[in-house]
């Protein structure tokens, strides 16, 4: 008898500490997430006052595949009609390696899949983002355009480049000066560095690395973040 | 958007006024009063380049040290631009408890919106729990005070949540679900005693029921792969190679 209620103590006790920790491991074994999601969020200007460009042309993809800015993308992209208003859009970047950046550009366009012959000198917005995929998290960056970069001086640039035949480019890094702006491959890009990408806390910060530099998102116990792709009216 | 961006700047920290009167900030030094005023360019433009939680800190830290509405109005425009309900209704009603003096235009914003973040907080009713005792619950991690009132409510904001209610000589209580904004889901809570006894068909029925348990949760585990993934939100996606 005492020794039947050692082994009922024994399962008692896995029953309490093991077999729960087993159930979960089977399940997560089966079902953890794998992917990885930036939910990027651009705002897109008004279309300017006299300008020929009518939509916005956004593309989306790694320089870790190539997609390097100043080389041709293909065709795969979205196109917003642009409005007397600003506009948010919102893209979901889905991945399954953590370790990758992601680049935007957002051509400015008179034909809406940029193939109108005019379109090939048109005005481009780049946005890079560092590292922003965490497999099991979902990231968020927000980013906003304020003006469409085709100028008539330097200042309408808004710091984003030097106005040159009507366009904002540069030749160096002292041309962008942004913040966070870096000169590639003759445009300015808004760079966006591991640390500002949101996600994995709740709470005031500054930014969303812990002290030891490891974003919060790689760590077991990060939280989720509410998301709304429009920011409210 | 135009209304998240709707911040204050031409009220630019005008000191704490008679309306503050009830809080902790007494006259400022220039040095205080120049550091306030940085804090408060870089809350603003920290939201002109949509870093909402930068917004966030600067303003707080703006606010902690003049006392000024006006970067309390704007730590509430950041909450609610972040979608954090909750914060953005307590960071409104902390404004015009604070500052009964507030400039009127400003008042009538702040209530508007103090109504609108209020009916988006979500709610989670525990219900059937008995008053006489006190389990110690806990909610995404943070332990929820349990006072005897019931039901006892937990607010939170739209998402995924977990919540785990303990009470001894009982199995946990576990909840996990996903609340959307406003939502008000009650949820029973039933603690069940820890089995005890010594008899054979309990060991039985455990073993069996343990290796039940174990080859469900891997066939559940399998089929639930796919849906495990996470869902892009915006109908707009790259998937990346």
């Amino acid at each position: 008898m005492r020794e039947r209620s050692a082994i009922l103590g024994r399962m008692t006790s896995f029953a309490r500490s093991r077999l729960p920790l087993a159930l979960v491991s089977a399940l997560l074994a089966g079902g953890c997430a794998q992917n990885a999601i930036l939910e990027l969020q651009i705002e897109l200007p008004p279309a300017p006052a006299g300008s020929s460009a009518r939509f916005a042309y956004v593309q989306v993809a790694s320089p870790n595949s190539g997609f390097d800015f100043g080389v041709d993308w293909g065709d795969e992209g979205f196109t917003v009609p642009l409005t007397d208003s600003s506009q948010w859009t919102c893209v979901s970047v889905v991945g399954a390696s953590p370790e990758v950046d992601v680049n935007a550009r957002v051509r400015f366009c008179q034909e809406e899949r940029c193939l109108d012959v005019a379109d090939g000198n048109a005005p481009e917005s780049r946005i890079f983002v560092q590292d922003p995929l965490y497999i099991g998290r979902r990231t968020f960056v927000r980013r906003r355009i304020l003006r469409v970069p085709e100028c008539v001086e330097d200042a309408d640039c808004g710091g984003f480049g030097r106005c040159t035949s009507g366009r904002c480019g540069c030749s160096g890094d002292a041309d962008c000066t942004a913040e966070d702006a870096v000169c590639l491959a003759g445009g300015c890009v808004d760079r966006v560095g591991r640390c500002d990408v949101e996600g994995c806390i709740t709470g005031a910060t500054d930014n969303f690395c812990a002290d030891d530099g490891s974003h919060f998102c790689e760590r077991l116990d990060a939280e989720p973040l509410s998301y709304e792709c429009e920011l409210s009216e | 958007m135009r209304a998240a961006l709707a911040i204050v700047t031409l009220l630019l920290l005008a000191p704490a006024v008679a309306g503050a009167q009830e809080s902790r900030c007494g006259e400022l030094s220039a040095t205080q009063m120049e550091e306030a005023r940085a804090l408060f360019i870089a809350g603003s433009a920290a939201v002109e380049a949509g870093r909402w939680a930068d917004a966030i800190d600067s303003y707080e830290r703006a606010y902690a040290l003049s006392c000024a509405p006006s970067a309390l109005y704007n730590l509430a425009m950041a909450f609610r631009a972040l979608g954090r309900h909750r914060d953005a209704r307590d960071a409104f009603d902390r404004l015009m408890t604070l500052h009964p003096d507030l400039n009127p235009d400003l008042r009538t914003n702040a209530q508007q919106f103090r109504r609108e973040e209020a009916s988006r907080v979500a709610v989670l009713e525990l219900i059937d729990i008995d008053p006489d005792v006190r389990p110690e619950i806990s909610f995404d991690g943070r332990a929820i005070p349990d006072e005897g009132q019931r039901p006892v409510l937990v607010e939170t904001d739209a998402g995924s949540h977990s919540l785990v209610a303990r009470l001894e000589a009982h199995q946990p209580f576990v909840w996990e679900g996903t609340l959307a904004d406003g939502q008000r889901e009650t949820v029973q809570v039933i603690f069940r005693p820890i089995p005890t006894g010594d008899d054979t068909v309990a060991i039985v029925l455990l073993a069996v029921g343990a290796a039940a348990l174990i080859g469900g949760g891997i066939a559940l585990g399998v089929v639930l792969q796919d849906e495990a993934q996470l869902r892009p939100l915006s109908p707009l996606t790259v998937e990346l190679d």
